[in-house]
């Protein structure tokens, strides 16, 4: 049909709108394709692993051995699967790694090495060929890619070579956690390994530790076993495994994402797509006088709403397909973007449900098409004849006539253009709020993270070595600050609650919010700031929590709140730390202290260094940017072309005043001052909604997140993002203005004003 | 003379599709005069008003306008002449929608170096009534008064009118005629009427023929008519 013609040729004479339309269009579908792919797949993925190689319920360790006849036992009575587990760590460096690995990688390391389990736990060979003989061992992929090392290669460990012969993933080190206190990944520090049940029985008895995991069944009266357990066995420490920081990070973040892939990335792609289709109606509105030329010429209401519709389909069409091609090789490299630094590597085929595709293709074009096809009626049900002389299709709002007003006409002109037509104004802002709000996000995100990694190596205490000790002592040590810490839990919570019992700790020098400095003396308990958001307390309120492994209950005051966003702590004495663990009076199991202690490797569980932590913590923080910079890099695009869309409605709704201007005799600059400059407020107004927007998503997003990660990290903002965003806010604003300017320049006065017949 | 084209030459398209819409044409025009420009469409008469309001550029040739050579003239400059000299009324009004009918005029008025009085120009289109009205609130004769006034408000020595009755019945066209005729005589402004009706031509003082880019004729009107008693 010849009208068809319409298409390319105006496609063509816009061609600047349509391309950012279509991409636009392509940078919400990857961004939801992209995204909700990675979740899926890593989702499904999860749920079979965890399924396949029996994720534990909780892990425990009793002070007296649970034998087999025991377990056997303990099974049968309280329907349960228990399993003796065992593991050794082996601490390595690397002297001048730099060269090989690179110089960011830590020289010192550890590989947790385990014994295969039989029943819970069980690895799964990602890659390679199994263990067979003693010298064989198997590592985690992530482990491996950082420190470079490939399949073939050896490695030694306590005076033995091993041979990497593949690459396996446990579900309970998913997010290899080295300590279960940590909350900071560092996949170039620690590593697991499975080696032969032969090989790890031959391993030194000093180096490893025992532990017993469990799966509850449908029938176990968990209350009972544990009480049993305790009662026969004196459970030392319990974590179940909604608590257990390696298990619960991976499933979190799937919640997290799929809450973003779920909720927030369609409401953004909606956002998206339903602004462009405001632009393209008015676009059409702005094609009245030739609707009104084909409906004299007899072309049917029915005829034109689907000529007017394919204006709405072509750029919704390419921008799908141009978005959905992006998006599929896009999956593999977000997921490792986002799973990147949290979750161990696996071998995941990241694909997209049919929904998703449904949903990222069909929004645009519907709302394109339906847009266009409504706007077409809606012209149309305007007198031909008006639609010929142009005054149709466009409905003139008079009711801002101020009459009676001794302002300029230029002022009245200017508050017409922009409160007499607000839909433009909203549409103008809501169009650089679109991506001035993500943008914001991660520079917020990037300002509170540095915050907090700079906040956390403070609060967490001024010393330079913290050793967790292996056994319970009493006899004071000299040079080092004695601590009493146990896990606690508290009912409707999952994490942890840690209670540290001290008297004066000249590491330590804590403060309640006010600035007021702790009184540690009996009977006082303060929980930091993160506590009292996770379990939900207030000055003066009482808190209940459990002790986890006699399940026996406390109840304290809380006194005050301490200044420490980092950790869920109670604070309290020495001696009520002592009665809460059972433990005799002055007893300890850490030591804080600012030198290195005199202590041999068999005596501590864990050694941190806090240069080490700061260094971690420095990395970890790069890690979050390198995540964040990909969405910064979107952020942008999506602003550049949102303003030139914007803009360009702006010049094309008012080129038919701004050529008559002209043809009166009005300079450029006039003109800019009479007509253009007064969207100028619009850009400042979008600015500060993002900014408000952009903070306050990041703030329910860090709030949200308080369980997921172990942390509340506290919203802060530096002058920078928002420097960085009104300048190139403003450039995309100028930029767009200095080229479509150019296209007014380029009209013809005669020619643009033949089409004005107000 | 007030106007002086010479050898004005200006073409459109390239190749098998130029057109000449100017070709070597001469115009003289008197000042304070009314002249109608007549010819059929296609026939150079609307590049002719366009060049003489400084709205386009010649390719080769001169215009000059009250001894100013406008046809030299650079973009700024001109845009200085079409402020002050010129006023123009085109067929399909042109007033710019969100602007009252008093703002409509009031926007040339803000710019021009000694305009008239509003009131007075107003009054003597007979638009005062409708001062706080939009245009899409007035009739088409209406809106071409308003579109007159806008064009005298500044007192220009140059009034060109493109097809100004164009989209009028005849009653209203008679109306707005009397008016162009009124503003020649109260202000002394030179008008330019650029027409298919040969009726309107009965106005004038000398009536110019156009044909393929070139003025085939212009002759002084000995039986020149008043508006009111044109037969449209």
């Amino acid at each position: 049909m010849t009208l068809n013609k319409r298409y390319i040729r105006n496609i063509k004479s816009n061609l600047s709108f349509y391309i950012c339309v279509i991409l636009l269009t392509a940078i919400a579908i990857i961004m939801y394709i992209a995204l909700s792919g990675a979740a899926t797949g890593e989702g499904d993925y999860l749920n079979g692993f965890y399924e396949r190689n029996n994720v534990e319920d909780a892990q425990l360790v009793t002070f007296k051995e649970i034998d087999a006849d025991a377990m056997e036992e303990l099974s049968e009575k309280y329907d349960v699967t228990i399993e003796n587990q065992s593991y050794a760590d082996f601490d390595l460096d690397e002297e001048g790694c730099d060269e090989r690995v690179g110089s960011d990688i830590e020289e010192n390391y550890t590989i947790r090495v385990f014994a295969p389990a039989d029943l819970i736990d069980t690895y799964e060979l990602i890659e390679g060929e199994d263990v067979k003989a003693d010298d064989e061992i198997l590592l985690t992929p992530r482990f491996m890619d950082v420190r470079k090392l490939e399949l073939g290669d050896t490695i030694d460990m306590g005076g033995k070579t091993y041979r990497i012969v593949g690459k396996m993933a446990r579900p309970d080190y998913l997010s290899p956690y080295k300590n279960i206190s940590d909350n900071m990944l560092v996949f170039d520090a620690f590593g697991c390994g499975v080696i032969s049940r032969e090989a790890f029985d031959r391993l030194d008895e000093s180096q490893k530790n025992s532990y017993y995991t469990v799966i509850y069944g449908d029938d176990t009266d968990e209350k009972a076993f544990r009480e049993e357990i305790h009662e026969k066995y004196y459970t030392l420490s319990y974590l179940a495994a909604d608590s257990n920081v390696r298990i619960k990070t991976p499933k979190n973040e799937m919640k997290s994402l799929a809450m973003y892939t779920g909720v927030i990335i369609p409401i953004i792609v909606l956002f998206v797509v339903l602004l462009i289709a405001v632009v393209l109606g008015r676009k059409i509105k702005s094609e009245s006088k030739q609707i009104g030329v084909l409906a004299a010429l007899g072309y049917g209401k029915g005829r034109l709403a689907f000529h007017y519709g394919i204006f709405g389909l072509i750029p919704g069409v390419i921008g799908a397909v141009i978005g959905v091609l992006v998006a599929i090789p896009c999956r593999d490299a977000v997921a490792e973007l986002v799973f990147g630094n949290k979750i161990e590597k696996l071998p995941v085929d990241y694909t997209s449900s049919a929904g998703s595709f449904i949903y990222a293709c069909l929004t645009p074009v519907i709302a394109y098409v339906l847009v266009s096809v409504v706007t077409a009626l809606r012209v149309l049900r305007f007198k031909t004849v008006d639609l010929l002389h142009g005054n149709g299709g466009i409905k003139r709002h008079n009711h801002m006539r101020m009459s009676k007003s001794n302002m300029k006409f230029t002022t009245k002109f200017k508050l017409r253009s922009l409160i007499g037509n607000w839909s433009r104004s909203l549409v103008v802002i809501l169009g650089i709020t679109v991506g001035g709000l993500m943008l914001i996000f991660c520079y917020v995100c990037i300002d509170s993270l540095e915050n907090y990694c700079n906040k956390s190596v403070n609060e967490v205490g001024s010393y330079e070595y913290e050793y967790f000790l292996s056994d319970i002592r009493t006899e004071p040590m000299d040079d080092a600050a004695e601590i009493m810490i146990g896990n606690f839990s508290v009912d409707g919570c999952v994490t942890n609650m840690v209670y540290m019992g001290m008297d004066d700790n000249p590491y330590m020098d804590l403060k309640t919010k006010d600035g007021e400095k702790l009184s540690l003396t009996e009977g006082r308990h303060y929980i930091s700031a993160m506590g009292a958001m996770l379990y939900d307390v207030k000055k003066g309120d009482t808190l209940t929590f459990y002790n986890q492994a006699t399940m026996d209950e406390y109840s304290v005051k809380i006194d005050d709140i301490v200044q420490n966003d980092c950790q869920s702590i109670l604070y309290g004495s020495w001696a009520e730390a002592c009665e809460f663990m059972g433990v005799p009076e002055k007893s300890y199991n850490a030591v804080m202290s600012d030198r290195q202690l005199d202590l041999k490797e068999s005596e501590y569980l864990t050694k941190v260094l806090k240069k080490a932590l700061a260094d971690q913590i420095g990395e970890v923080t790069i890690s979050m940017k390198m995540l964040l910079k990909p969405c910064i890099i979107f952020s942008v695009i999506i602003i550049v072309i949102s303003v030139y869309l914007m803009v360009n409605m702006l010049i094309n709704e008012n080129m038919t005043s701004i050529s008559m201007l002209k043809v009166l005799g009005y300079e450029d600059k006039e003109i800019n001052r009479i007509i253009i400059n007064v969207y100028h407020i619009l850009v400042p107004i979008g600015f500060l909604l993002s900014c408000i927007a952009g903070i306050g998503v990041c703030k329910a997003n860090f709030e949200a997140s308080v369980s997921a990660y172990n942390t509340y990290i506290e919203t802060v903002y530096s002058p920078a993002g928002f420097i960085k965003f009104a300048i190139i806010l403003v450039a995309s604003y100028v930029i767009s203005l200095l080229l479509l300017g150019r296209k007014v320049k380029r009209t013809d006065m005669v020619e643009s004003l033949k089409d004005n017949r107000e | 003379m007030f106007i002086q084209m010479k050898n004005a030459k200006k073409s459109y398209g390239k190749g098998e599709n130029i057109v000449h819409a100017l070709d070597d044409t001469e115009l003289a025009l008197e000042k304070g005069k009314i002249y109608t420009i007549l010819g059929p469409s296609g026939s150079g008469k609307s590049t002719l008003l366009n060049m003489l309001g400084g709205l386009d550029s010649l390719d080769s040739g001169s215009i000059s306008v009250d001894g100013k050579e406008i046809s030299k003239l650079k973009s700024g400059e001109l845009t200085h002449y079409r402020r002050a000299d010129v006023g123009f009324v085109f067929q399909f009004y042109n007033l710019i929608p969100d602007l009252t009918v008093k703002e409509n005029i009031q926007v040339v008025s803000d710019i021009a170096k000694n305009p008239l009085s509003l009131d007075e120009v107003m009054q003597a289109v007979d638009i005062e009534k409708y001062k706080d009205r939009f245009p899409n609130e007035l009739s088409g004769g209406q809106q071409q008064r308003v579109a007159i006034a806008r064009a005298i408000i500044k007192n220009p020595k140059l009034l060109l009118c493109d097809e100004l009755t164009g989209a009028l019945d005849s009653k209203t066209s008679k109306s707005v005629l009397e008016f162009v005729e009124k503003v020649n005589e109260k202000f002394g402004t030179t008008v330019a009427i650029i027409t298919h009706n040969e009726a309107i031509a009965n106005m004038a003082d000398g009536i110019i023929r156009i044909k393929d880019g070139k003025v085939i004729s212009n002759k002084i009107n000995e039986a020149k008519l008043p508006a009111k008693n044109l037969e449209l």
